[in-house]
């Protein structure tokens, strides 16, 4: 300590040093006790206990009509898909073994653990319960409008692309698509394998039909497409896929560069539907009902034209979705 | 240590008049840094105690989300975010709440016919039924009345409108003029001073009843509408009807001149099937789109004949939390929340800000 030490009054009026510490215990106290009460508040007020979502209900129902009939396998496969919507595949999985334990042929069983066990990545696994499912189904009555057949066979596809054996693929996938040939997933994914074996002109047309059942919203189908056009060194083609790419990602100025040049063109009729898509797209109503009008005057069925005058302009006559 | 306290005659080199007052108090370096620090934590706690105080009066008074708290330079979210759902009913079509949301009504069209009364907490407290047992209703969209709180129930095969208490007692069937022939009520909609719209099935026109019943306008008789669903009113007073199908909502300016239409369409913000209508206080329109599964979000304009503005929209085609399967009414409280009849998961969703 220093002699010479500065010492300094305090400002007349100045709080003293207890005025100071009792205004600060009180605001601490005011904070302590006014923070945690609001929250209370606020939390009471927010909060709802709505209890399980639409899934785990399903699960608790599922799990509950298993325990009254444990030895019911329909039951137990509808726990198993309770547990599979509601994200537990592993669950799912040991319900649907103890189905195929008791019943080694049920088909929905064989699908469903098929699925879950692609979805993990057990796809050796996996592919041997699509392919007892197409041992079981694949000659009966129904087998060309068996969903369920055609599902192991797409499962089977998917696996064969994703272990690289793309002729294997095309082939699951034909089958696949001769049961549903509308199947866009399907018909994607056998453009993918045609292009990886060097077949472009068929994937061309497995792709250009997997876009006429998802024309918009699904940009894959589109850019595989740009690959196979690029593989039969169709410019053209390629500009029109990567246009329609671009119109899907939103970049409305690219898409419409892409395909303006191709109207008139081998290509005239794909630019003039994107085109019109892009005008809607726009807003520009008037542009779109052009476009679709100049894809009819030269085929006047045109679905995809006909679908896009009717969203821009026809009114629907009869009540359509769920009002009762 | 100690606080030094010294006297006028201790130190020759105070103040003349520094014995005439009362004695102050002599700081030291170390007091003087002390008392610095206790100014500063006064200071800080102050702030923060202002800023509870600030927070928690705004909160009792408005009962909204912390997100819509007014602060300067920050804008309030324009899509709100899944919160919970609501279940115990069949496949509800309409929805109305009261403006704290303690009550909720819900009407479904399986099960029971009957309107579903649900507290806060999403428990059904009532069911609201016809005391017409002799044929079959089906109750399709719901309102409050904010005059006195009664609950407006159409009932589409009976061709009415019920009125019940807001207790969920039987207390009228709304008797429309006689020139209403063929009346079909389906959407009805209060305004904040009582006047009720309803949009007719018979006609596909929509009217404008005052609080005592009386016929005040008829909008769209002209072929206009096809199956018109729902309705609601801006602050402005702005109509928005959803002609649900011919795929577009239809503005009406204050004096029911058409100022122009949101319409069917795959551009950003173009509706397929627009259903139920709700304005928020933040004067927020939500559409209900039925098959696009989502809600549609606009603002509506501060200029009286401008379209609302598209923001954006939420929900999507599935089961989960959040998703839709055909929603088909939105109603939303004072407290920030918004509630959608979510027909095809048989469930109401509640989303916040």
């Amino acid at each position: 300590m220093s002699n010479t030490k500065t010492i300094g009054l305090a400002r007349p009026g100045a709080p003293s040093d207890r005025t100071l510490n009792r205004l600060i215990g009180g605001l601490i106290a005011v904070i302590a006790i006014g923070l945690p009460a609001i929250g209370v508040i606020y939390y009471l007020d927010r909060h709802v206990d709505a209890g399980p979502s639409i899934t785990g209900r399903a699960v608790i129902s599922a799990e509950e009509a298993v325990r009254q009939n444990p030895n019911e396998l329909g039951m137990r496969v509808a726990l198993a898909q309770a547990y599979a919507a509601d994200d537990r595949p592993v669950d799912a999985i040991a319900q649907y073994t103890i189905v195929l334990g008791a019943e080694p042929t049920n088909t929905t069983a064989l699908l469903g653990r098929g699925d879950l066990q692609r979805q993990i990545g057990q796809l050796d696994v996996a592919a041997a319960d699509y392919q007892a499912l197409i041992d079981v189904a694949k000659d009966t009555e129904m087998a060309n409008i068996d969903r369920f057949l055609q599902s192991a066979y797409y499962g089977l596809g998917v696996i064969a692309m994703t272990q690289g054996r793309p002729a294997n693929a095309a082939t699951q996938l034909a089958n696949s698509l001769r049961i549903d040939r509308t199947d866009a997933d399907a018909l994607d994914l056998m453009g993918q394998a045609l292009i990886a074996i060097g077949d472009h002109e068929n994937a061309v047309e497995a792709l250009r039909d997997a876009v006429a059942f998802v024309p918009t919203g699904w940009a894959d189908p589109y850019s595989h497409l740009a690959q196979a056009y690029g593989g039969l060194a169709d410019q053209g083609g390629v500009a029109y896929a990567n246009g329609m790419v671009a119109l899907i990602e939103g970049q409305l100025d690219d898409a419409q560069a892409a395909l303006e040049p191709l109207v008139g063109g081998s290509h005239s009729r794909d630019a003039l539907i994107g085109l019109g898509l892009t005008a809607e797209q726009r807003g520009d109503l008037n542009a779109a009902v052009d476009a679709y009008r100049r894809v009819l005057a030269v085929v006047p069925d045109d679905f995809a034209a006909l679908s896009g005058l009717s969203r821009v302009g026809a009114p629907a006559t009869v009540e359509y979705g769920s009002n009762p | 240590m100690t606080d030094m306290a010294l006297t006028p005659e201790m130190d020759p080199g105070l103040p003349a008049d520094a014995g005439t007052g009362p004695p102050h108090e002599v700081l030291g370096p170390e007091d003087r840094r002390r008392r610095r620090r206790r100014l500063a934590i006064l200071a800080v706690l102050s702030a923060l105690a202002v800023v509870l105080l600030v927070f928690s009066t705004w909160y009792l008074l408005f009962r909204k989300p912390i997100s819509q708290l007014p602060l300067p330079g920050f804008d309030l979210p324009p899509m709100p975010a899944y919160s919970y759902s609501l279940y115990g009913m069949g496949q509800p079509t309409g929805i109305a709440v009261t403006p704290d949301g303690s009550r909720v009504y819900v009407t479904q069209t399986t099960g029971e016919d009957a309107v579903l009364m649900l507290d806060g907490q999403g428990q059904v407290i009532a069911a609201l039924q016809s005391p017409d047992t002799t044929t079959d209703h089906v109750f399709v969209y719901v309102a409050i009345s904010p005059i006195n709180a009664e609950v407006y129930v159409s009932d589409r095969p009976a061709a009415d409108v019920l009125v019940f208490a807001p207790d969920g007692t039987f207390l009228r069937t709304f008797e429309p003029p006689a020139s209403l022939v063929g009346w079909q009520p389906l959407g009805l909609n209060f305004t904040p001073d009582g006047h009720l719209f309803v949009t007719d099935l018979g006609a596909n026109a929509v009217y404008e009843f005052d609080k005592d019943g009386q016929l005040l306008r008829t909008i769209g008789s002209n072929g206009m509408f096809n199956y018109p669903n729902a309705t609601a009113e801006d602050a402005l007073g702005r109509l928005y009807v959803s002609d649900s199908n011919n795929g577009r909502l239809v503005v009406f300016g204050r004096t029911g001149e058409v100022l122009g239409v949101i319409r069917r369409g795959s551009a950003i913000g173009d509706l397929g099937i627009p259903r139920g209508l709700a304005i928020d206080d933040r004067g927020l329109l939500y559409v209900v789109d039925n098959t696009d599964h989502s809600i549609k979000v606009y603002r509506t304009s501060a200029d009286p004949v401008a379209l609302p503005e598209f923001l954006g929209s939420f929900g999507e085609p599935g089961i989960g939390e959040g998703m839709f399967r055909f929603p088909n009414a939105v109603a939303t409280d004072t407290r920030g929340r918004l509630y959608v009849a979510d027909w095809n998961n048989d469930r109401v969703q509640v989303w916040t800000y």
